[in-house]
C-alpha cells in the first residue's frame, strides 16, 4: 500500500481521535482502553489482512516510535495528578507498590517457563523476563476513566481505582530503561557503557531535555513557539536515546517528570500534552498492532499465555491486598483486583519498543504479551470494575442517567464542553435536589 | 515560524542560547558515541534537531536584524552531512518528506493571502512587471550563461547551437523566485504595504508564468541539442490539460474547504496535514501541478467567503512547525563542497542576476507609473530562490542527461547563494519600505503612564 495513503490513513485516525475525545471527557464511545485500534491494527498487519506490508511499516517506524515515546511524556508530566487533582503520596507509592508485584510475578512466571516453552537462555531469558514484566504492569487509566464517566460513577473506591490507575506508570518505564541498558551493545556504537551507566544516561537525557524544554517553555509565552519546543526536544530526546540503545520511552517519561518539576508553567504544559494524548493514541495503537509477528508459532503463545495467567493472579492479590488495607475499598468485593486488569497504549508502547530494540524472539513475545494483556484486560477489566462500583454503590440507578451520551444532546453537549462530564452528573444531582426541595407543580392550587 | 512575539529579555536570549549549547551538545555526543546507527533513528533526531535548532537560532538572528528564515537556513547548514554532519545525508534525504507538506502550506498561503480587490488595483504594475522582470531576467541570463560557458566542464562536448539551448534553459530556471522565502518572510513580519502585496502577487502568478515558459523552452532546446529532434504539440495540450485541470480541482478544493470552515471548522491542523500529503499524492497521480492547485484553493476561500482568516490562522499554526524543518532541510541540503569548487560562476551568475531584478524592477516600476516606494524596493523580494528552481533544473536534468547533472549542480551553487542572500534582502526591503512598522509598534510592551502621586 502506497505509504501516503497509510499516513493519510493514520491521520484520519488521528482527527477521529480528537474529533470523537476532545479533552478529558471520553463520553463513552468506544471501547474503553481503545484496544480495537491494537487490533484493526493486526487485522490490517502483515499477518492480517497484508494492507500494511513489512516494508510499509518500516517506512512508519519513525512516526511509530515518535508517536509512541509521546504518550510516556504525557504520562510522565501527569504522574502524581489525576486531572488537575494531586495524587496522595501514599496512593502513588501504594500504585507502584502494585506494579511492582505485577512485574516481578510475570516476569517470574516468564523466566520460569523460557527454557521450556521457547529455548531462550542466557542474557535473552533475563530479556525476555524483564520485557514481560513490564508489559504486564500496567493498569490504563483511560479504561477506568472510561468507566467512571460513562456510568457516572463517583465515591471513595472510584477514586482510589482511578488514582491507583494513574499513578503506575512508572513501573513499565523504569523497568524498559534497565532492560534497554542491560541489552547488547547497539549497532554503530564505539563505546560499551555499563548497565549502571546506560541507566543513569537514560534518566539524566530525560532531566536535561525536560529541564531544557521548560526553561525555552517558560521564556516563550506564544502557544505554537512551545509546541515547537516541546515537539523538538522530544522529538530530539528519542533519536538520541534510540542511537545510543537507550530507552526512548522511559526518557521520555523522565522528561515529562523533569517538565513538571522545573516549568514554572506546569499546568499549561500539562494540559496542552494532554489534549494529544487520544488524538496520539489511535495510529500509535494500529501501528503497534500491525508490528505483531507470529514467526515463533505455538511456543511463544504459550508463554504469552503464561504471562497473561500470572498478571491476571498478580492483579487479583494485590486487589486483595487493597481491599484488606485501603478505607477506600471496604466495600470492594475480593475481585477487586480484576478490576484493575485493563491496560492499553502504554502497554502497548513498551511491546513495541521492545520489539523494536530486541528483533527477534524476545521482542516478538513482549509485543504478543502486551497485545494479549490489551485484549484480556479489556474483556475482563470493565464489566468487573463496573460491577465493583455497582456493589460499592458508586454508580447511579438507570433510570437517573441519560441513556445516550450526553454529547449527543445538543444541550447538554455545550454543558459537557463547558463542565465536562463530571460536572454534569454534579448538576444533574444538585437539579435533582432542587426538585425535591420545590413544591410539585402539579399539586399546586 | 510565527509572527514577530513581543520583544524579548536578554535573559530569555541567554536561555535560547544556552539550550542551544545544550541540544548541540547533545546531538554532537550522541553521533560520537554512536557515529554510525540506522536512518531510522537519525530521522527522528534530525527531526528534533532541526526544529529546535532552527527555531532557537531564528530568533538569536532576529536581534541582529537578520530574517527567522536566515536562522533556519544557518541551523540545517551548520548541522547539516556537508559541515559538522549531526544530520546526515539519509536523514536529510528522509526529511524531505516534510517538503511536501510545506509545499502545500506555503502555496494555501499563498493563495489565500491574494485580495481580489488588492490585485485588480495592482493589474498594471503585475502586468508591467512580469513582461520586463521575465524578459529581461531571460534575455539577459542568456547572454551572461552564453559568456560563461566556456569555464564549464559539462558544456565541453556540445556544439554551439547545443550550447546556446543550454543557455536559454538557464535563462528560464533564472526566472524563477521562491515562493516559499516570501511566504515566510511575510509570516514572520506580517508587513502591509504596497512592495508586499506586489511581491506576493508577482512571486504567486510567475508560478504559471514560469510552467508555461519552461515547456516552451524544452522543447526549443531539444530542437538545439539534438537537431534530428521534432516540435512536438502535444507536450503543449498535455500541459494545458494540467493548468486548466489544477485550476478546476484547486477551485473544487477551495469549495470544499469553505464548506468545511463554515460548518465544522474543527481539526484544521490535522485537516490541513492530511489534505497536504493526500491531495500532493493524488495530484502526482493525475500529474496536475499541487503549487497551483493549493495556490486556488486558498484564493477561492479568502476570496469567495469570509473563511479566509481561519485558514490563514490555521496554515500559520501548521506552519510553525512545517516550515522551520523545511527549511532547516533547505539549509542542510546546501551542497558547500560543490559552492566551493564552482564559486567563481556561480557568484557571477547570481550577481547578474541580482543586478537585472533590480533593473528590471526600477523599469516595470516607471512603466506603471508605481509609487517610488515600490521603484526602490519593489526588487528586494524577487531575488530569492529556493526547492521551485532546484525542482526544475532537476526537470531538465532528467530530460537532458547529455549536460544535466552539471547543469543542476550549477543550479543548486547559485540556489545556495539566494538562498541566503534574498531572504535578508526582502526584509531590508520591507524594512526600508516602512512596511514593517506597525508591527514593532504592535510588538511593543504599551507604554503605561505613571499614576498620579498622592497629594501629601
Amino acid at each position: 500500500m502506497n505509504a501516503y495513503l497509510v499516513l493519510v490513513a493514520l491521520l484520519v485516525l488521528a482527527y477521529a481521535g480528537s474529533a470523537l475525545f476532545r479533552g478529558r471527557s471520553i463520553q463513552g464511545y468506544g471501547l474503553p482502553s481503545g484496544t480495537e485500534y491494537l487490533v484493526l491494527g493486526v487485522a490490517v498487519g502483515p499477518i492480517g489482512l497484508g494492507t500494511l506490508t513489512r516494508s510499509a511499516l518500516g517506512t512508519f517506524e519513525p512516526i511509530a516510535i515518535a508517536t509512541l515515546s509521546w504518550l510516556a511524556l504525557v504520562a510522565g508530566a501527569n504522574l502524581g495528578y489525576a486531572g488537575e487533582n494531586r495524587i496522595p503520596l501514599r496512593r502513588t507509592a501504594a500504585s507502584i507498590g502494585i506494579g511492582a508485584l505485577c512485574m516481578a510475578l510475570t516476569g517470574g512466571a516468564a523466566w520460569f517457563a523460557a527454557p521450556w516453552l521457547i529455548d531462550l537462555t542466557g542474557p535473552d531469558r533475563i530479556y525476555l523476563a524483564i520485557g514481560v514484566g513490564c508489559a504486564s504492569c500496567e493498569t490504563t487509566r483511560a479504561a477506568v476513566r472510561w468507566v467512571t464517566e460513562r456510568h457516572g460513577a463517583r465515591g471513595p473506591l472510584s477514586d482510589l481505582v482511578s488514582d491507583l490507575a494513574e499513578a503506575d506508570d512508572s513501573v513499565p518505564f523504569l523497568g524498559l530503561a534497565v532492560l534497554f541498558a542491560i541489552g547488547p551493545t547497539p549497532e554503530g556504537a564505539v563505546v560499551t557503557v555499563p548497565a549502571w551507566g546506560g541507566l543513569l544516561a537514560t534518566l539524566g537525557l530525560g532531566a536535561v531535555l525536560g529541564a531544557t524544554a521548560s526553561a525555552l517553555a517558560d521564556v516563550e509565552k506564544r502557544t505554537t513557539e512551545r509546541w515547537g519546543f516541546l515537539l523538538g526536544t522530544a522529538l530530539l530526546n528519542t533519536g538520541v536515546a534510540m542511537r545510543l540503545g537507550l530507552s526512548a520511552p522511559s526518557a521520555m517519561f523522565v522528561m515529562g517528570i523533569a517538565l513538571n518539576v522545573f516549568s514554572r508553567h506546569g499546568r499549561e504544559l500539562r494540559s496542552m500534552l494532554s489534549s494529544t494524548e487520544r488524538p496520539i493514541m489511535m495510529p500509535a495503537l494500529v501501528l503497534a498492532g500491525a508490528h505483531l509477528d507470529l514467526a515463533d508459532g505455538s511456543s511463544a503463545w504459550a508463554i504469552v499465555g503464561v504471562a497473561v495467567t500470572a498478571r491476571v493472579i498478580a492483579k487479583a492479590a494485590a486487589g486483595m491486598l487493597v481491599a484488606q488495607v485501603s478505607p477506600a475499598a471496604a466495600k470492594s468485593s475480593p475481585f477487586l483486583g480484576l478490576a484493575m486488569l485493563s491496560s492499553g497504549a502504554l502497554t502497548a508502547c513498551v511491546g513495541l519498543a521492545a520489539a523494536l530494540r530486541f528483533p527477534g524472539p524476545v521482542g516478538r513475545v513482549v509485543l504478543a504479551t502486551s497485545i494479549a494483556s490489551c485484549v484480556i484486560g479489556e474483556l475482563l477489566g470493565p464489566a468487573m470494575l463496573r460491577r465493583e462500583l455497582r456493589g460499592a454503590g458508586e454508580v447511579p440507578d438507570a433510570a437517573t442517567r441519560t441513556p445516550v451520551p450526553a454529547s449527543r444532546v445538543p444541550a447538554a453537549a455545550a454543558a459537557v464542553a463547558r463542565r465536562g462530564r463530571g460536572g454534569i452528573v454534579a448538576a444533574r444531582a444538585r437539579s435533582r435536589a432542587a426538585a425535591e426541595t420545590k413544591p410539585d407543580r402539579g399539586s399546586m392550587p | 515560524m510565527s509572527g514577530a512575539g513581543a520583544r524579548k529579555t536578554i535573559g530569555a536570549r541567554m536561555v535560547q542560547a544556552s539550550a542551544l549549547v545544550v541540544i548541540f551538545g547533545i546531538l554532537f555526543t550522541a553521533t560520537q558515541l554512536a557515529p554510525a546507527s540506522r536512518a531510522v533513528v537519525g530521522t527522528v533526531a534530525g527531526l528534533g534537531f532541526l526544529l529546535l535548532a532552527g527555531t532557537l537560532l531564528s530568533e538569536l538572528v532576529e536581534t541582529i536584524g537578520l530574517p527567522h528564515l536566515s536562522g533556519y537556513l544557518i541551523a540545517g547548514l551548520i548541522a547539516g552531512p556537508h559541515v559538522l554532519h549531526l544530520v546526515d545525508h539519509d536523514a536529510v534525504e528522509s526529511l524531505s518528506i516534510v517538503n511536501t507538506l510545506a509545499l502545500a502550506l506555503i502555496a494555501i498561503a499563498g493563495g489565500a493571502e491574494l485580495r481580489l480587490e488588492q490585485l485588480r488595483e495592482s493589474a498594471r504594475s503585475l502586468a508591467w512587471a512580469m513582461l520586463v522582470q521575465c524578459g529581461l531576467v531571460l534575455v539577459v541570463m542568456t547572454l551572461t550563461f552564453l559568456l560563461v560557458a566556456r569555464f564549464l566542464p559539462f558544456l565541453d562536448h556540445l556544439p554551439p547551437m547545443a550550447v546556446l539551448g543550454v543557455a536559454l534553459l538557464w535563462g528560464t530556471i533564472s526566472m524563477t523566485r521562491s515562493p516559499s522565502a516570501v511566504l515566510g518572510i511575510i509570516t514572520q513580519l506580517r508587513p502591509k504595504g504596497p512592495v508586499t502585496t506586489f511581491t506576493l502577487s508577482f512571486v504567486m502568478a510567475s508560478d504559471i508564468v514560469l510552467v508555461v515558459s519552461l515547456a516552451l523552452m524544452m522543447t526549443i532546446a531539444k530542437v538545439l541539442v539534438d537537431p534530428g529532434a521534432a516540435v512536438q504539440l502535444g507536450d503543449f495540450v498535455t500541459l494545458g490539460h494540467e493548468l486548466l485541470g489544477s485550476t478546476a480541482l484547486g477551485t473544487t478544493l477551495g469549495l470544499v474547504l469553505m464548506i468545511y470552515l463554515r460548518f465544522v471548522g474543527k481539526q484544521l491542523l490535522v485537516v490541513l496535514v492530511a489534505l497536504g500529503f493526500g491531495m500532493t499524492e493524488l495530484l502526482r497521480y493525475v500529474h496536475f501541478d499541487p503549487l497551483l492547485t493549493f495556490m486556488v484553493a486558498g484564493f477561492v476561500v479568502q476570496n469567495f467567503s469570509e473563511q479566509g482568516g481561519k485558514l490563514l490562522h490555521a496554515v500559520e499554526e501548521a506552519g510553525a512547525v512545517v516550515f522551520v524543518v523545511f527549511f532547516a532541510t533547505a539549509g542542510a541540503h546546501l551542497d558547500i563542497p560543490l559552492l566551493f569548487a564552482l564559486w567563481p560562476i556561480a557568484l557571477t551568475l547570481a550577481g547578474v542576476r541580482g543586478v537585472t531584478t533590480y533593473m528590471a524592477g526600477r523599469i516595470a516600476a516607471s512603466a506603471a507609473n508605481d509609487p517610488p516606494v515600490m521603484k526602490r524596493w519593489g526588487w528586494s523580494g524577487l531575488v530569492s530562490q529556493a526547492g521551485l528552481t532546484i525542482g526544475f533544473s532537476i526537470v531538465v536534468a532528467r530530460a537532458f542527461p547529455e549536460f544535466g547533472d552539471g547543469f543542476r549542480s550549477l543550479a543548486i551553487g547559485v540556489v545556495a547563494i539566494n538562498e541566503m542572500v534574498g531572504p535578508v534582502l526582502f526584509k531590508f526591503g520591507l524594512d526600508r519600505a516602512g512596511e514593517t512598522k506597525h508591527v514593532e509598534a504592535e510588538a511593543a510592551p504599551p507604554e503605561v503612564a505613571a499614576p498620579p502621586e498622592a497629594p501629601a
